[in-house]
């Protein structure tokens, strides 16, 4: 017998507990004393003086490839928002996302898993008109925002695995300008210098991947980027 | 980033705030021996996490006392975007709620951390953890029970509604 069905939805005063908790910041300075103390093996992440971007820099993060090739499982009950990806592409399925009213006026049956509807472009190649209730944006710091940042990434990622490098990149380039403080921003980076990868675009990922160094280059998705643009022929 | 997802791991696991910058780097310490284990295939903070478990958990059969000191949440900066009525607000819910899981066992903890903090999906919770699935479902509605009814017990001696 097995327990796998979904469980109940938290208790509402624990969600809300969580939720306050989610907004928790590490001290800055105690995680730079950290950095520093791992000095040997990790640089400290914004440069900080004399350590520099070299090869021996990245030390045993760029001795790993940390991948974000395939989603394993897309999880999660989309509370709150979602994001759209009313993509202007012809070709393929759209995905829109759709975002949930504060307060829905009926409860929609609640196993859904996923926050988005995907259309089937079935017919004509003329691209369809929106539909009128526009898909919108989530607010910016929602505290439900990493859970879909990961949803938007999820699929992208799956977009890309399919071949759909186009679109992926599109909600990609969406994720980027939507939220302005990601907390899932370098794995996006990541995925998108992929994206341009498979569209052959390889002075633009080059150019990403060196913007990307330069700002986080302790980041664990660094040997992700190398390897994509190793790649480039 | 990932610091700072390691440092509210353990903290979210009971490690006391003086311990917190020995911990995280002993994480990274562990990661490092750790990474060709990496599947590459999988999401980076889950993966994290289970390092963060394993090194709470020892910390906490080392400790003589197990509850000597409980971490201060209201120390925790929080986003400085937060407005101050918001940053009060989160303090406070912080502080019960970390008093709540130090009412529970550690593995629990760790699945509900992972699951309802960090909304990590159970499959993932499992893996990261080591555990069967089931293990994970059931740990999760065991934590979850025993939070609502710790987190109504503490309600009701401080007072509140």
């Amino acid at each position: 017998m097995s327990n796998h069905e979904p469980i109940d939805p938290v208790d509402e005063d624990l969600a809300k507990l969580c939720a306050s908790e989610r907004r928790a910041r590490a001290p800055e300075e105690a995680l730079a004393r950290v950095w520093s103390r791992l000095g040997p093996i990790v640089p400290p992440p914004h440069g900080g003086g004399n350590t520099g971007t070299s090869a021996p820099a990245h030390g045993w993060l760029a001795s790993h490839a940390v991948g974000v090739a395939v989603a394993t499982f897309v999880g999660g009950v989309a509370a709150g928002a979602a994001l759209h990806a009313a993509v202007q592409k012809p070709p393929l399925p759209r995905v829109i996302y759709i975002e949930t009213p504060a307060s829905p006026p009926a409860p929609a049956p609640s196993n859904a898993p996923v926050p988005w509807v995907e259309e089937s472009a079935s017919s004509p190649p003329v691209v369809p008109a929106p539909p009128p209730p526009r898909a919108t944006l989530p607010p910016r710091s929602v505290p439900d925002s990493l859970r879909t940042e990961r949803d938007v990434l999820d699929h992208a990622r799956s977009l890309l695995t399919s071949g759909d490098a186009n679109d992926a990149l599109t909600l990609l380039d969406d994720h980027a300008s939507h939220f302005l403080r990601p907390q899932l921003g370098e794995e996006r980076e990541a995925l998108a210098i992929q994206a341009l990868v498979a569209l052959h675009r390889y002075d633009e990922a080059r150019e990403r991947a060196r913007r990307f160094h330069e700002a986080s280059p302790n980041s664990l998705f660094a040997p992700v980027i190398d390897a994509a643009i190793g790649a480039i022929p | 980033m990932h610091a700072q997802y390691v440092w509210n791991s353990l903290r979210r696991l009971g490690v006391p705030r003086s311990d917190l910058e020995d911990l995280t780097h002993d994480v990274f310490v562990q990661v490092q021996r750790h990474l060709g284990d990496y599947d590459p295939e999988r999401p980076a903070r889950p993966w994290l996490f289970g390092f963060a478990f394993r090194i709470a958990s020892q910390r906490r059969k080392r400790a003589s006392h197990r509850r000597e000191t409980l971490t201060d949440p209201s120390r925790e900066p929080v986003d400085p975007s937060t407005p101050a009525d918001q940053q009060l607000a989160d303090d406070e819910d912080r502080r019960l709620l970390m008093a709540a899981m130090d009412a529970i066992a550690i593995d629990r903890r760790a699945v509900f951390v992972l699951s309802q903090i960090d909304e990590v999906p159970i499959t993932e919770v499992a893996t990261s953890l080591a555990i069967p699935l089931n293990t994970a479902y059931s740990q999760l509605r065991l934590a979850r029970a025993e939070l609502a009814a710790e987190v109504k017990r503490l309600r009701a001696r401080r007072g509140d509604r």
